[in-house]
C-alpha cells in the first residue's frame, strides 16, 4: 500500500513538471531515438541485454504508435 | 491438448519511465558526440512540443529547441569541438572525478567501476572515455530504468544516481553555461540541469516516504 502511494505521488510529480506522460515520452523520443545507435562509452552489457530482451524493438514500436 | 508455451516476462514501463529513459538517452547522445542534422531537426521539433514557460524543464526544452532550429550543423559541430575536444585540458570537462576531486581518474572513478561491476556493466573495448563521463552515466541510468522499472530497480537507480551523478551534474551545467562561446551547449546544460533536478527531487520523494 505504501509502495503504491509512493509510486502515485512520484508519478504525479513527474507528470506535473513535464517529465512524465506518453506525450512527453513520445516527443523526447523523436530526438532520443537518434541516441540509441550511438551509445555512450560504458554500457556494452546494457545494450546486449536490451537486444536480448527485445527492448529496442519494443520501444521503436511504442513510439511509432505514440508519436504525436 | 496443446503444450504450454513458456512466456518470458518483460519489464513493463510506465509512461514516465519511458520519458525518463528517453531523456537519459538524449543527454548521453548530446554530450558524447557532436549532433548531426537529423538530431538538430528532431530537437527543434521536440522543443516545439515540450517547450513552455511554466517550469524549468519546459523552459529548457523551449530554449534548446530554439537553439537547435537556429544553429547550423557546422556551427554546432564547431561548438562541440571547441568545448569538449582538446589535446590538453578541454574548455569543459564532462567527467565526475574532475568536479569531485579537481583531477581526472581519481577515487570516485574507482568507486564507480566497483559499482558498475556489481551491476554487470563495464567499459566497451576500445573506448577512450572513462566511465565517469556524463554520457556514460546517463546511459547507465537509461539501462537501469529500462531493465528494472520495479520498486527494487528504482532503489538501484536512486542509489546509483545519488552516488555518481547528483554530487556534480550542476557543476557541469554551470561550466557549460559559463564557457566562452557556448550557446547551443549552454542550452544542453540547462536541459541537463532541469532534468537531473527533477530526478533528484523524485528520488528524494522515495526517501521521504520510506
Amino acid at each position: 500500500m505504501k509502495d503504491e502511494t509512493q509510486k502515485l505521488s512520484r508519478r504525479n510529480f513527474l507528470l506535473a513538471v513535464g517529465a512524465g506522460g506518453a506525450a512527453s515520452a513520445a516527443a523526447v523520443a523523436t530526438a532520443a531515438t537518434q541516441a540509441v545507435p550511438q551509445a555512450a562509452p560504458v554500457v556494452e552489457a546494457a545494450r546486449r541485454e536490451a537486444a536480448e530482451q527485445g527492448v529496442s524493438a519494443h520501444m521503436r514500436s511504442y513510439y511509432r504508435t505514440a508519436r504525436v | 491438448m496443446t503444450a504450454a508455451i513458456p512466456i518470458q516476462s518483460q519489464p513493463s514501463w510506465s509512461d514516465e519511465d519511458r520519458a525518463r529513459a528517453e531523456h537519459y538517452a538524449l543527454l548521453a547522445r548530446l554530450l558524447h558526440a557532436a549532433p548531426d542534422a537529423a538530431l538538430l531537426g528532431a530537437l527543434a521539433q521536440s522543443g516545439r512540443l515540450l517547450g513552455g514557460e511554466d517550469g524549468a524543464l519546459p523552459q529548457a526544452w523551449a530554449a534548446l529547441g530554439a537553439a537547435a532550429a537556429g544553429i547550423s550543423l557546422q556551427a554546432a559541430c564547431d561548438e562541440f569541438d571547441a568545448l569538449f575536444i582538446s589535446v590538453g585540458k578541454p574548455a569543459v570537462i564532462s567527467n565526475g572525478s574532475w568536479y569531485l576531486t579537481g583531477f581526472l581518474q581519481e577515487e570516485p572513478l574507482a568507486e564507480l567501476r566497483a559499482d558498475l561491476a556489481e551491476l554487470g556493466l563495464g567499459r566497451r573495448t576500445g573506448v577512450t572515455e572513462t566511465e565517469d563521463h556524463i554520457a556514460a552515466l546517463a546511459e547507465v541510468m537509461r539501462h537501469l530504468v529500462l531493465t528494472a522499472p520495479d520498486a527494487a530497480g528504482l532503489q538501484r537507480q536512486r542509489a546509483f544516481f545519488e552516488r555518481h551523478i547528483a554530487p556534480w551534474y550542476a557543476h557541469l551545467a554551470q561550466a557549460l553555461a559559463q564557457a566562452p562561446g557556448a550557446d547551443f551547449y549552454a542550452k544542453v546544460g540547462a536541459l541537463l540541469r532541469a532534468f537531473m533536478d527533477i530526478e533528484r527531487e523524485a528520488f528524494d520523494m522515495l526517501e521521504a516516504s520510506a
